[in-house]
């Protein structure tokens, strides 16, 4: 009986799995920069949807709910003591760069730049250029204004411009404080 | 007593009389001098205005007479890539040199009609950039041309979406494409066709 259930459970996590993996690895190395910590972040995704069994209105809905996972469940790493004690965040590492690559997109040193921006401007310039999402669907998957999308986007690029052309260091916005992930 | 006449010169001029107990008031008289010189200076730029039409007419009566020796259809037009101007030749160029001036001329533009918004994703694309700094995405994709008008019998759908995530789409014509274009949505549409194994 419980082999039945933790067979039909893989099943239902099967599908969303091949659908989203890739893209959920990307968002979560855009924001984690090493392979191995991406990694996990897109294994706990699917352990919390397992775990809640959310149900979706569409499959835009569930991407949506699945990079908004992502997305929290890096912000709670990156918050904690211990990864802010052990991983220095000013840099993609060389090496882990090779882990990471754009389908039909070529890539360009501009994706590295945005990594290196803080997570509220690199969340929503990745989503806008490189997986193409709208300010609307951004708005949505972090659940914010779309004038604050718009915001962080112009101000993310005013950023990359001052750090190619000066160095600068960036101004950092007001974080949400509240990272749970509710539908 | 010259001093005089002259002082007698300037209030009969401006029409003041010489009723004595009345002073020459500030500004009075001094139109003569600002007059005159504003005198020379029209004269002169007239001069030289006069000058540099001429020297113009001088410039385009020789680039005429040589195009009609070498048998060019129209004057200043090269027969490889279009025209370039009095400046480019070197005519007439005492005015403005070092500046160098090319009009385009000759070389038809790519046909292009502003279309439906598709909403492609990447995979779809034939080619694909991203500007983060200026802030736009350009996705072009290949089409076969139904009306076969177009060259190599292609058309180019492109979709560009700006800073604000607004979205515009266009059909281009293969024919006419310029790979140095201004228009960036020209430009994909160029790399998407000639370019493709870049990607």
């Amino acid at each position: 009986m419980v082999g039945e259930m933790l067979i039909n459970e893989e099943k239902g996590t099967e599908e969303p799995f091949a659908k989203y993996k890739d893209i959920l690895y990307r968002i979560a190395f855009s924001n984690m920069k090493n392979q191995a910590d991406a990694e996990d972040v897109v294994q706990e995704a699917f352990c919390r949807y397992l775990k809640s069994k959310p149900v979706f209105a569409d499959e835009n809905h569930e991407k949506n709910w699945f990079i908004r996972v992502v997305i929290n469940i890096c912000y709670d790493i990156q918050k904690s003591a211990w990864f802010s004690r052990t991983v220095g965040f000013d840099e993609v590492p060389e090496k882990e760069m090779q882990h990471f690559s754009l389908p039909f997109v070529q890539e360009d040193d501009m994706l590295w730049q945005v990594m290196e921006l803080s997570a509220a401007y690199r969340n929503p310039l990745y989503l806008f250029y490189y997986e193409d999402y709208s300010v609307r669907e951004i708005a949505r998957i972090m659940e914010l204004e779309e004038g604050t999308v718009k915001t962080r986007l112009r101000r993310g690029r005013q950023m990359l411009k001052e750090r190619l052309l000066f160095g600068g260091e960036e101004k950092k916005p007001k974080e949400k404080k509240d990272f749970t992930d509710k539908i | 007593m010259q001093i005089n006449e002259l002082g007698k010169n300037r209030t009969n001029i401006n029409g003041i009389s010489d009723a004595p107990g009345k002073t020459r008031q500030k500004g009075q008289g001094e139109g003569i001098c600002k007059t005159d010189r504003n005198k020379v200076a029209e004269e002169s730029f007239q001069d030289s205005l006069q000058k540099s039409m001429n020297a113009e007419n001088r410039a385009e009566a020789a680039v005429q007479e040589i195009n009609s020796e070498s048998g060019w259809p129209d004057h200043t037009r090269r027969p490889d890539c279009g025209a370039i101007s009095n400046k480019d030749t070197g005519f007439g160029a005492n005015k403005a040199e070092g500046i160098s001036i090319r009009v385009e001329r000759g070389r038809e533009p790519a046909e292009v009609k502003e279309v439906e918004v598709r909403r492609l994703s990447y995979s779809e694309c034939d080619k694909v950039e991203i500007n983060v700094l200026e802030g736009y995405t350009l996705k072009a994709k290949l089409e076969a041309d139904e009306a076969g008008d177009g060259a190599g019998g292609c058309r180019i759908y492109v979709e560009m979406k700006d800073e604000e995530g607004t979205m515009k789409a266009c059909l281009f014509n293969g024919a006419g494409l310029q790979k140095d274009s201004r228009n960036v949505m020209e430009r994909i549409a160029y790399a998407a066709v000639y370019d493709r194994e870049e990607i």
